[in-house]
C-alpha cells in the first residue's frame, strides 16, 4: 500500500544493461542515458584492497587501455552477464543516481532490467541483486529479444510469428515471438566484442601489428561490412609492429575487414538457421512472409541485413534506431505492466 | 542535376513512397518480380507497397524496412522516402513512445504530484488537529472528575452515580473531609449497623478495608421518595451478577457486585431480581431476610420480591 503511494512520486526506469553500453529509459521521458559499461577503479596507495571508483561511462571508456598502474578500467559485464558483481552494482548505482536525481523527496524507482535469454538462474539473480543493491525498489526482468521486439514496434501480441535478431555487444539473441511469449529463443556469445577481437587477430596475422580494442572498434564502425559491396572503403590505422616493436601505420580496406569478420558472422548465421529449424512450421511461414527484424548495435554493421537475406532467403529489415530498441521496449513493457498487470510476460 | 532535384522536389509534394518507388523501378526497367526476388518478399507485398495498400501490408515497422531495402535497390534516398511514409495519411508509428506526446494526465505529472503532496499534508494536519482537540477534551473531563469533591463516579454505563463511602478506620482517610461528612446530615453516610455488620464477611471487618456502598444518591430524588417505598438490600459474600428492576421495569441496578459490597436500593415493589450466583448474595427485603434457595437453579436465581 505504502509502496503504491510512493510509486506515484518515483519514475520507472528501464535499463538495458549491455556488455558494451548501458542505456536507461525513463518512463515518460525517453532515453536519458547511453553510456559505455566501463568503470575505472583507483587502487589505494597504502592499501591495495581499498578501491575507489575513479570514473564511470564515457570517461572511463577513454581510459580503457590507457591507464597507469594504480588505475584499472574494466568492463564489469562479459557476454551479457555480470563478471564483476560489486563493480556492476557501483556502476548501476552511479547511472541510476544520475538519471533519478535527488533521493530526498523521490523514493527509489521501479527498475526493469533486460537479461539475455541464455542467461542462467544464477546470472539473473546476480543482475537482480545488483539492481536492488543499486537502489531499485522493485526489480522486473525481461528477456532481451522480447524487449527488442517490443521496442522495434513488432506486433508481439498478435497470434503471428515475429522473429527478432538482437546483435549486442556480448551476445546475439534470436527469438521467435508470438502472443507476448517467446516460442523459441537462442543466444550465442558472439557480438560486437567478438567482431573487434576478430579484427585485432586479423591485423596481427596479416600485418604483424598489434592494435588496441578502441582502434579495432573504430575500424569496425568506419569500414566494417558484412557483405561485399560495390565500393571499397579504406582507412589508415596505427599499431605496434610486433617484429620491430615500433608503432607503424598501415591501410586497411573494407574487403579485408569482411574477411576478418567471416568467423563471427558465420556464428550468427548459424544461430539464425538453427532457430528457423526449430521454429514450428506455422510460425516459420509467418516469419518467411514478413521477415526477420534486426536490432542491437550489431545491426549497424553495414550490409548485415543483406548477408542474412542472402543466407536465409528471408526478408530482413533493420529496425529504426536499433541501438535503443531494447531500452525502449523495456519502457513500453513497464507501461504494459501497468495496463495489463505484471503477469503478462514474467521472467523469473 | 539541379533539374533532377527540382523534379524530385515536386514529386515529393504530390507523391507517395509507393509511387516514387514504382517510378524508379520502371526507370531501371525492372519488374516487381525482380524486386521480390532480391528482397525475398512476395510479389503481392511489392505490389501492395507500390500501391500504398495499407491493408495488405504488415505493421509499419516492417513496411519501413521494406521501403529501405527497396530504395537501396532502385538507388533512391531511403530517409526521404521514410519521412514521406511517416508524414503520409498513416497514423504515427507506435514504435517510438519516447517521442510520442503524452496527452493523458499521468500521476507523474508535476501538477498532479503537487496536488497529491498538498492533499496528503492537509490530511495529516487535520488528523493532528483532531487528535489534539480530543486530547484536550479528555484532560478537561478528567480535571472536572477529580474536582468533584472526591466523589468518584463509577460505572459509565449506569445512568446514576455510585458513591464510595470510606470506612472511618481507613488509615488514609482525610480527617477534615470525614468530619465534614459526619456533620452534614444531607449526605448519606453508611456506618456499619450492628445487625448488618454481623452479616458482613471477614474482609469487611478488617480495619482499613473499604466498604463500598452503592446507592441511588441523587438528593433531589431522595426528597421524592414516598413513605412506604420498598427497601431491598444485597450483601454480597461471593462475586455475583445482580440485576434488579422495579415495578415500572426500570433497571435499578445491573452490575457485577464484588464480595464485601453492600447494595441498598429503594423503589416501588414488586422488584424482579436476577442473581448470577445466589448462594453468594444475602437478600433483605423491607428488613426481612429473603431465602433465594427455592428459586436457585444451578446458582442462578430469578424471583420477584413483594408481589
Amino acid at each position: 500500500m505504502l509502496n503504491t503511494i510512493r510509486g506515484l512520486f518515483s519514475n520507472d526506469l528501464s535499463i538495458d544493461l549491455g556488455t558494451a553500453n548501458t542505456l536507461i529509459y525513463v518512463r515518460g521521458k525517453g532515453i536519458v542515458l547511453n553510456e559505455p559499461s566501463v568503470v575505472a577503479i583507483r587502487k589505494g596507495v597504502d592499501n591495495v584492497n581499498a578501491k575507489t571508483i575513479c570514473a564511470v561511462g564515457t570517461e572511463a571508456k577513454r581510459m580503457l587501455g590507457r591507464t597507469p598502474g594504480h588505475i584499472v578500467a574494466i568492463r564489469p559485464l562479459k557476454d551479457g552477464v555480470i563478471a564483476d558483481f560489486t563493480v556492476t552494482e557501483k556502476m548501476l548505482q552511479y547511472f541510476i543516481r544520475q538519471v533519478h536525481g535527488s533521493t530526498m523527496f523521490k523514493p527509489s524507482p521501479r527498475v526493469l532490467v533486460c537479461v539475455p535469454c541464455g542467461s542462467t538462474q544464477v546470472e539473473r539473480r546476480a543482475i537482480r541483486e545488483s539492481a536492488a543493491g543499486a537502489g531499485a525498489r522493485t526489480v522486473f526482468m525481461i528477456e532481451e529479444p522480447m524487449a527488442a521486439a517490443i521496442g522495434a514496434g513488432m506486433p508481439v501480441s498478435e497470434a503471428r510469428g515475429s522473429m527478432v535478431l538482437d546483435v549486442g555487444g556480448g551476445t546475439t539473441e534470436v527469438a521467435v515471438i508470438s502472443l507476448n511469449g517467446i516460442v523459441f529463443s537462442d543466444s550465442v556469445r558472439i557480438g560486437g566484442d567478438r567482431f573487434d577481437e576478430a579484427i585485432i587477430n586479423y591485423v596481427r596475422r596479416n600485418y604483424g601489428s598489434l592494435i588496441g580494442d578502441a582502434t579495432a572498434e573504430r575500424v569496425k564502425f568506419e569500414i566494417g561490412c558484412a557483405y561485399p559491396g560495390n565500393e571499397v572503403r579504406e582507412m589508415e590505422v596505427r599499431g605496434r609492429n610486433l617484429a620491430e616493436g615500433i608503432p607503424r601505420s598501415f591501410t586497411l580496406n573494407s574487403n579485408e575487414i569482411l574477411e576478418a569478420l567471416q568467423e563471427p558472422l558465420a556464428g550468427i548465421i548459424g544461430a539464425v538457421k538453427n532457430a528457423l529449424e526449430k521454429t514450428p512450421p506455422e510460425l516459420g511461414s509467418d516469419v518467411a512472409e514478413r521477415g526477420l527484424v534486426l536490432t542491437g548495435g550489431g545491426a549497424l554493421l553495414r550490409d548485415l541485413d543483406r548477408l542474412l537475406m542472402e543466407e536465409t532467403g528471408l526478408p530482413v529489415i533493420v529496425a529504426e534506431d536499433p541501438l535503443t530498441c531494447v531500452a525502449r521496449g523495456g519502457g513500453r513493457y513497464l507501461e504494459m505492466i501497468d495496463e495489463y498487470g505484471k503477469d503478462i510476460l514474467v521472467v523469473e | 542535376m539541379s533539374e533532377k532535384m527540382t523534379q524530385t522536389g515536386t514529386d515529393i509534394s504530390n507523391k507517395t513512397p509507393g509511387r516514387l518507388l514504382k517510378a524508379a523501378r520502371e526507370k531501371l526497367e525492372l519488374t516487381p518480380k525482380d524486386i521480390a526476388a532480391q528482397l525475398n518478399l512476395q510479389i503481392n507485398t511489392i505490389i501492395a507497397l507500390e500501391n500504398d495498400d495499407e491493408e495488405k501490408l504488415p505493421v509499419s515497422t516492417y513496411v519501413r524496412g521494406y521501403i529501405r531495402s527497396y530504395a537501396r535497390i532502385v538507388n533512391l534516398n531511403a530517409d526521404t522516402l521514410i519521412k514521406l511514409y511517416e508524414s503520409g495519411a498513416l497514423p504515427p508509428p507506435e514504435i517510438i513512445p519516447d517521442v510520442k506526446q503524452h496527452t493523458q494526465i499521468s500521476s507523474r505529472d508535476k501538477p498532479v504530484k503537487a496536488v497529491t503532496y498538498l492533499v496528503t499534508f492537509g490530511l495529516a494536519l487535520l488528523l493532528i488537529a483532531w487528535l489534539q482537540s480530543h486530547y484536550v477534551v479528555d484532560q478537561a473531563k478528567m480535571a472536572a472528575d477529580t474536582s468533584a469533591q472526591g466523589e468518584k463516579h463509577y460505572g459509565g454505563s449506569l445512568n446514576y452515580p455510585i458513591k464510595i463511602v470510606i470506612h472511618p478506620d481507613t488509615p488514609f482517610l482525610d480527617k477534615a473531609y470525614y468530619d465534614a461528612l459526619e456533620n452534614s446530615s444531607e449526605l448519606p453516610l453508611y456506618v456499619d449497623e450492628p445487625e448488618t455488620s454481623g452479616n458482613l464477611t471477614d474482609i469487611l471487618d478488617v480495619p482499613g478495608s473499604l466498604s463500598i456502598d452503592t446507592t441511588i444518591s441523587e438528593p433531589a430524588n431522595d426528597d421524592n421518595v414516598l413513605p412506604g417505598t420498598d427497601q431491598v438490600s444485597f450483601i454480597i459474600t461471593k462475586e455475583s451478577w445482580i440485576k434488579i428492576q422495579d415495578s415500572a421495569n426500570k433497571v435499578m441496578y445491573m452490575d457485577t457486585a464484588r464480595p464485601g459490597e453492600r447494595v441498598d436500593l429503594s423503589g416501588e415493589a414488586p422488584f424482579s431480581v436476577i442473581l448470577g450466583y445466589s448462594p453468594g448474595v444475602q437478600v433483605t427485603f423491607n428488613g426481612k431476610q429473603f431465602n433465594t434457595e427455592p428459586y436457585s437453579i444451578a446458582g442462578v436465581a430469578r424471583f420477584t420480591l413483594g408481589e
